[in-house]
């Protein structure tokens, strides 16, 4: 029987409370204090006022009071609201607006949680399918599209993850990818029911922290995005090739990874076993690929996950035959309900338990699922989706620019996947702009990720009668290729 | 100031487009968004280059390289320099 991974991890502690759950720097938290932190940070949240079904938004870095706080919340019924806190207080604000949160937890509140004497409650744990996370994704338009997933979709997701990785007891897995991004959060949940232990770094900001941290804590399993083992593969024999016979696997997600950086990956970790994942987070982890086994696969995503159906399907919703490209659908109980405040876009989305992804594919008759491409706009700046109509609004504010339409181009250092690439059309009787100041520009209104990293300037940008942009005209005139 | 802070302070304002007003050797170059630390490596191929040594990956830290003065510090732990070269 499925039961949620708060009462999982809930009775691996009771069974197991010396084992190590965090590490983080110096610090070392076992399953028992995990567990009683949790229940003493449940009782705060409870005395202020958080009932089962709100919303606590936890709007801090990853550290062990996030893991606290984010099962407390999970343990009394409420739903958590994982937010970046280095994104910008307009969105942060506009998130606030969308969930009417009955708390918010800030690095601040979350450090003070730390020094509650210890409390316990009586939590009879949440129903399965009650919504326990409400996630925010970057949507088409720029308006982020909020996520809920049930305790069902996150505890089958968890044990099907797991079952593929092999997570086991004794593990100690490293996570720098920040805790408020799905892929951390769903990691975490993952290593924690398995008994692994796991290793919370402060993001990917420079490979050496990756690297001594798996020196110092012996890390067995390290996830990331393609963007950051770009730029680990750079240290070869002497970086990753350091750790070949201690990484038992990896796990990469997020983004497309290059063929290369794949091959590269192999040579260099010829006994690790590497694993991608394709999803979204609507429908997480939908399909793995292992390079050493699927190695004459690699161009594909892998197959389906355990417990999850891919289906490439033609425009009236049809199975496409073997091989025949089609929207890529996804079927499973980790398939999110419907997205939070928009019955229009839900209706278009998910139909009867399955997805429709937005990606176009193929599904071959062996099962392996290829990707041909993303059917939306939207720039994936490594591992960081990026609304193009975001980044165009702010371009054209500029008083030198009148129209702008932005695309995902490779990146030409090999390293972040895509990067902008903005297509800008002059505005009359005004003093041209150059790159780096139209940079600056971008950069005090947007995330470092969001600001075009190459601008061209034309003298018209291809749109549609009802003067729509259309983007795929204007990588094609341009030559682009995503 | 010495002849590799100097070169340094150069690359950071030629190659990374730091502003030179505003560059000091305190300002953070990372954690402050100054350099894209997707371009950490070409910091520290500039920096083995200059110092003829290897720098060993996991010395590749905020702690070490997150400003010009840390650089510089790192610079003389790597090439055994005394602190008043």
């Amino acid at each position: 029987m499925t039961q949620s991974v708060i009462e999982a991890l809930r009775h691996r502690a009771e069974r197991q409370p010396e084992r190590t759950a965090l590490l983080y720097g110096e610090r070392r938290v076992s399953l028992g204090e995990l567990l009683s932190r949790v229940e003493t940070a449940a009782v705060h949240l409870s005395e202020r006022g958080v009932r089962p079904g709100e919303r606590v938004m936890l709007d801090a870095p990853s550290a062990p009071a996030f893991v606290f706080a984010y099962f407390a919340t999970h343990l009394i019924g409420a739903i958590a609201v994982p937010v970046d806190p280095s994104s910008p207080a307009s969105r942060r604000e506009e998130l606030s607006r969308r969930v009417s949160p009955a708390l918010t937890l800030t690095a601040d509140a979350l450090a003070a949680l730390e020094g509650l004497p210890a409390a316990r409650g009586s939590f009879p744990g949440p129903k399965l399918d009650a919504v326990a996370d409400l996630i925010f994704t970057t949507g088409t338009t720029g308006r982020p599209k909020g996520v809920p997933l049930t305790h069902r979709n996150l505890a089958t997701a968890a044990s099907h993850i797991n079952a593929v990785i092999g997570t086991c007891e004794g593990d100690v897995d490293l996570i720098p990818i920040p805790l408020y991004h799905a892929f951390g959060l769903g990691s975490l949940r993952c290593f924690l029911i398995g008994g692994a232990s796991v290793v919370l770094v402060q993001g990917f900001r420079l490979p050496g922290e990756i690297f001594a941290a798996i020196e110092r804590h012996g890390a067995t399993g390290l996830i990331g995005v393609p963007a950051g083992f770009a730029i680990l593969l750079r240290f070869e024999e002497r970086g990753l090739g350091a750790f070949a016979d201690r990484l038992r696997y990896i796990e990469i997600g997020s983004a497309p990874m290059p063929l290369e950086q794949k091959r590269a990956l192999m040579r260099l970790l010829p006994r690790t076993k590497l694993f991608m994942h394709y999803g979204l987070t609507e429908a997480g982890r939908s399909a793995f690929i292992e390079f050493h086994r699927d190695r004459d696969h690699l161009d594909t995503a892998g197959k389906a996950s355990p417990g999850v159906t891919v289906e490439a399907r033609d425009e009236s919703g049809a199975p496409c035959p073997a091989g025949t490209p089609g929207m890529l659908w996804a079927h499973g109980a980790h398939v999110s309900p419907g997205y939070w405040d928009d019955d229009e876009l839900t209706a278009a989305t998910f139909v009867n338990g399955w997805m429709r992804t937005g990606d176009v594919g193929h599904v071959d008759r062996a099962g392996y699922v290829a990707l041909h491409s993303r059917h939306d706009d939207l720039i994936n700046v490594g591992g960081v989706k990026v609304a193009p109509d975001e980044v165009e609004r702010v371009l054209a504010e500029h008083p030198a620019v009148s129209e702008a339409g932005c695309v995902g181009v490779p990146d030409p250092r090999g390293i972040a996947g895509q990067v902008v690439r903005a297509f800008l059309v002059a505005a009359a009787d005004q003093a041209p702009a150059s790159n780096a100041e139209l940079s600056r520009w971008a950069a005090r209104q947007l995330e470092p990720h969001k600001v075009p990293s190459q601008y061209e300037w034309v003298t018209t940008l291809p749109r549609t009668a009802s003067g729509k942009l259309i983007r795929a005209a204007l990588r094609a005139q341009k030559g682009v290729k995503a | 100031m010495n002849d590799f802070q100097r070169a340094l302070r150069a690359a950071l304002v030629a190659q990374f487009g730091a502003d030179p007003a505003s560059l000091d050797d305190d300002t953070k170059l990372f954690s402050g968004g100054l350099i894209d630390s997707l371009s950490v490596m070409d910091l520290v191929t500039f920096v083995e280059r200059e110092l003829g040594k290897r720098v060993p990956p996991v010395a590749i830290t905020l702690e070490n390289f997150d400003s010009i003065a840390q650089i510089v510090a790192f610079a003389r732990t790597l090439t055994g320099a005394r602190q008043d070269s």
